[in-house]
């Protein structure tokens, strides 16, 4: 089982995944916030400034609905990879790179659906427990 | 995705099993220190950016870029550490 955590002081479950942008050469961890409300991933801005983005070298805009209205974004194909200690499962997916603004600087990235959909998760904040079992994924490797 | 893409995508999984679970564990337990650790981080650096690597707190700023140039000076890659930006406010998140 993949194993994740809540949040500080929000409660909020949370997961970790090493994320390759091959086109980019980004790489590096991310703390993604479990987000079933979320169709598709999205690394907020501060997360894609971590790995390094430079916003020219985007190409395919995308524009995006929440509860605060549109967002802009870039979509980039990408890599995700979690590990419950046994195994490695590695996920190829389109990433929507979220366009830095006032109010996002501080939002954490989502793991959306596209993953999701793919696993049997469980939340349980009585039992201080998260945790994901694979159900589908691209690549399964023993560590 | 198509078949193709996905396959191309594929090819750039740079690092062996072993290497990423390393990696993964590493961020985690960092990302641990900060949820621990939590209320003195707000004692200690409130309204700044914070990055934790190896299970420390490596930099403060008052600004992303200051934290990362700081973490950078000190040998590490903001690829590497957690970054958070140490509230003092409730905030309520609807996203």
């Amino acid at each position: 089982m993949l194993h994740g955590r809540f949040g500080n002081t929000s409660g909020a479950p949370f997961i970790s995944a090493l994320a390759v942008f091959p086109r980019l050469g980004w790489r590096g961890s991310v703390s993604f916030l479990i987000d079933t409300g979320a169709d598709a991933t999205v690394l907020m801005p501060y997360d894609a400034k971590r790995l390094g983005v430079r916003w020219r070298d985007l190409r395919h805009p995308i524009t995006s609905e929440g509860i605060g209205g549109s967002a802009d974004g870039f979509m980039e194909g990408g890599l995700l990879s979690f590990s419950d200690g046994k195994f490695v499962f590695t996920y190829a997916v389109d990433i929507e790179i979220a366009v830095r603004t006032p109010s996002n600087i501080r939002f954490p990235s989502l793991l959306g659906r596209d993953i999701l959909r793919k696993w049997r998760f469980v939340m349980d904040r009585q039992g201080d427990k998260v945790g994901a079992t694979p159900r589908i994924w691209d690549v399964k490797q023993r560590i | 995705m198509n078949k193709a893409k996905k396959a191309k995508l594929l090819s750039g999984l740079d690092a062996s099993p072993r290497q990423i679970d390393r990696e993964l564990r590493s961020f985690d337990r960092a990302a641990r220190v900060l949820s621990a650790e939590w209320p003195r981080l707000i004692d200690e650096h409130p309204r700044q950016w914070v990055g934790v690597h190896d299970g420390k707190v490596a930099a403060s700023a008052k600004t992303l870029n200051a934290l990362f140039a700081k973490l950078k000076r000190k040998g590490v890659a903001p690829s590497e550490a957690i970054v958070r930006y140490i509230s003092t406010d409730e905030r309520r998140l609807i996203l």
